[in-house]
């Protein structure tokens, strides 16, 4: 391996293979890129929060994690590039997505299911890690419930096959960080 | 296909392993870890903690070319090797997980590998030394649909 620096591998952590067009269900699922349970603002809040953990495996697992989500957002920015591919602008606009198409075309862009754009004002640190792990619990029971609706939304087996791996990493990660949590309480560091 | 992982029987054999290397182990003995293709179709190595929603069962993940096989193969034992690691992170000292994570991690490298070597380079420090840059020749993997 020679790189100096952090590494794109191209592939996917879990495939992603949408075959029908559906511009509905793009505009719900971009909250989970740019909204506020979204993978964009988790990557940010663990690569920004690992810097003041309070000694290495709290850097080690907010590091891992936070890079986790990078790979998150490559999955769900795949989905709605496959599911706008190829869209009309009558087809945009009869979806609710005329504003998109006025700023964007069919480009991938981080907003809520609204269309408000992503803004960092979504995540915190503290410097404190009780503080930010808890913030960090937090963000992933959003995540996991908005999946959870976004799961509720569709029928289409292309679409729950991600959306369910992905929740599922939400509950795997919530119980490391609340480990950790446990651990720097317990002992008392911080 | 005899030199491939056949995913289903691998699984079974490697869920024999993994409880025999769980009895007495400091994880806890009655919540057993998934196999690799198990739990990379739930996202979840970690039985005790696999949390299904409503009747959703996890997609079965089936293979529809060589190249889907290996990469499917390929996913399946970097994502066990990764979901351990972030245990590992909170639970350094458990030797057990640690040769199960560096188990999984060299039979990733080996099938990764396997896989450059028929379908190109999956990061730019993989690149074969030949005269040709194919990293911007094969396909990002977003790309499908008739994606040019």
């Amino acid at each position: 391996m020679i790189n100096n620096m952090w590494q794109y591998e191209k592939k996917l952590q879990y495939p992603v293979n949408i075959k029908n067009k559906n511009l509905k269900f793009a505009k719900q699922l971009v909250t989970q890129y740019g909204g506020f349970g979204g993978e964009l603002g988790a990557a940010l809040r663990y690569l920004n929060q690992r810097y003041t953990m309070p000694d290495n495996r709290g850097k080690a697992l907010l590091t891992d994690i936070g890079t986790e989500e990078l790979a998150h957002i490559e999955i769900i920015s795949t989905m709605l590039y496959q599911l706008m591919k190829d869209a009309t602008v009558e087809e945009m606009e009869k979806a609710g997505l005329a504003s998109h198409y006025a700023e964007h075309k069919n480009a991938i862009y981080p907003t809520d299911a609204n269309g408000v754009p992503f803004t960092v004002t979504y995540f915190a640190t503290t410097g404190d890690p009780l503080a930010d792990l808890s913030e960090d619990m937090a963000a992933e029971e959003k995540a996991r419930s908005v999946y959870e609706s976004l799961i509720d939304l569709t029928d289409d087996p292309d679409i729950l096959g991600p959306l369910l791996w992905l929740r599922q990493r939400e509950i795997v990660h919530f119980a490391r960080f609340k480990e950790l949590y446990d651990y720097y309480k317990f002992n008392n560091i911080k | 296909m005899d030199n491939r992982l056949d995913f289903d029987n691998y699984n079974y054999q490697d869920m024999n392993y993994i409880n025999e290397l769980l009895l007495n182990n400091s994880y806890d003995n009655k919540n057993k870890l998934a196999g690799p293709y198990d739990g990379y179709i739930k996202g979840n190595m970690f039985n005790n903690l696999y949390d299904q929603y409503k009747n959703y069962k996890p997609a079965r993940l089936i293979p529809s070319s060589e190249e889907e096989e290996l990469l499917l193969n390929l996913n399946q034992l970097c994502f066990a090797a990764y979901d351990i690691r972030l245990y590992l992170d909170n639970h350094p000292d458990d030797k057990r997980m640690l040769d199960l994570f560096n188990k999984y991690q060299m039979q990733a490298k080996e099938i990764e590998k396997e896989y450059e070597n028929m379908y190109g380079p999956i990061s730019m420090s993989d690149m074969k030394e030949n005269n040709q840059f194919n990293w911007a020749i094969y396909n990002f993997p977003w790309m499908d649909r008739g994606d040019k």
